[in-house]
């Protein structure tokens, strides 16, 4: 067996702990994890709402001003044709 | 300030308006009624989302952005004789005999008449009304603001409209010509 081989095996091989060392890592760990309060949570969960109120409101309100624009566009276009083919009419009849 | 702009609007448009409401008895009677009253608000609204790369729709928007309203009334009816081309429409003649107005076309052919009015002297065009009275159908149009007649009949075949809406007679197909 070689030296270094030795030296593997001794540094590898199984060490016990000191006494008292899984009490003294088990003293360090809190008992309880520290939970967020009720009433952060509330506020959160508030906040979260209005988030998605103004964002809802607001989507829809771009909704509802496209749909009203396309919708007064074609009114436009349907007065626009109307007219446009009542004074193309009038020049057929004063032309026949 | 809004509300001078506003008031300084509404009474240039005062002339101009023409009160449709005299028409409106004859939605009951009508196959088909189409109501289309653009005021300046709604102008303004359909205006943004007028394409400025597509040259029909650019020229709508240098036509009516300095317009004030659009009104548009057409009655489809099943027969003839369910309207009066004179009783029905007095109303809103007695309005086209007021100062201001002058009668610039006045059309008749068989069963079928279209009369226009002009608001304004010469060029200075303020407004135009359309009367127009077929057997089955009857339309009026006012339109409140300055007005070019030439862009507005260039406009006529350019919006993809269905045939079949009231209003939206098909042009006649042009007589033989004679030899």
């Amino acid at each position: 067996m070689s030296d270094f081989e030795q030296d593997l095996r001794e540094a590898l091989q199984r060490r016990e702990p000191p006494d008292g060392f899984t009490e003294r890592v088990m003293a360090r760990v809190p008992r309880e994890i520290p939970r967020r309060t009720g009433v952060g949570r509330h506020w959160m969960a508030i906040a979260a709402t209005l988030c998605i109120g103004v964002v809802g409101t607001s989507s829809w309100q771009i909704h509802r001003r496209q749909v009203e624009g396309e919708r007064a566009k074609q009114e436009l276009f349907y007065a626009l044709a109307v007219a446009s083919g009542k004074l193309d009419t009038a020049r057929q009849m004063i032309t026949r | 300030m809004k509300w001078v702009y506003g008031l300084v609007l509404a009474m240039a448009a005062s002339g101009q308006e023409l009160d449709l409401s005299s028409l409106e008895k004859l939605a009951a009677r009508a196959k088909a009624a189409v109501n289309v009253t653009l005021d300046r608000d709604k102008l303004g609204i359909a205006l943004p989302f007028l394409s400025a790369s597509d040259p029909d729709q650019a020229a709508v928007r240098d036509l009516v952005s300095s317009l004030m309203s659009i009104n548009v009334r057409t009655f489809e009816f099943e027969g003839p004789g369910s309207f009066s081309k004179q009783n029905d429409l007095e109303p809103v003649r007695r309005q086209l005999r007021n100062p201001g107005w002058t009668k610039i076309v006045d059309a008749k052919d068989r069963d079928e008449l279209v009369e226009i009015y002009m608001f304004g002297k010469g060029k200075d065009i303020g407004g135009i009304t359309i009367l127009s009275a077929e057997r089955r159908e009857l339309t009026v149009v006012n339109i409140v603001g300055p007005i070019d007649l030439k862009k507005l009949g260039g406009l006529a075949g350019k919006f993809g409209i269905p045939k079949d809406l009231p209003g939206m007679t098909p042009p006649k197909p042009a007589p033989p010509a004679k030899k």
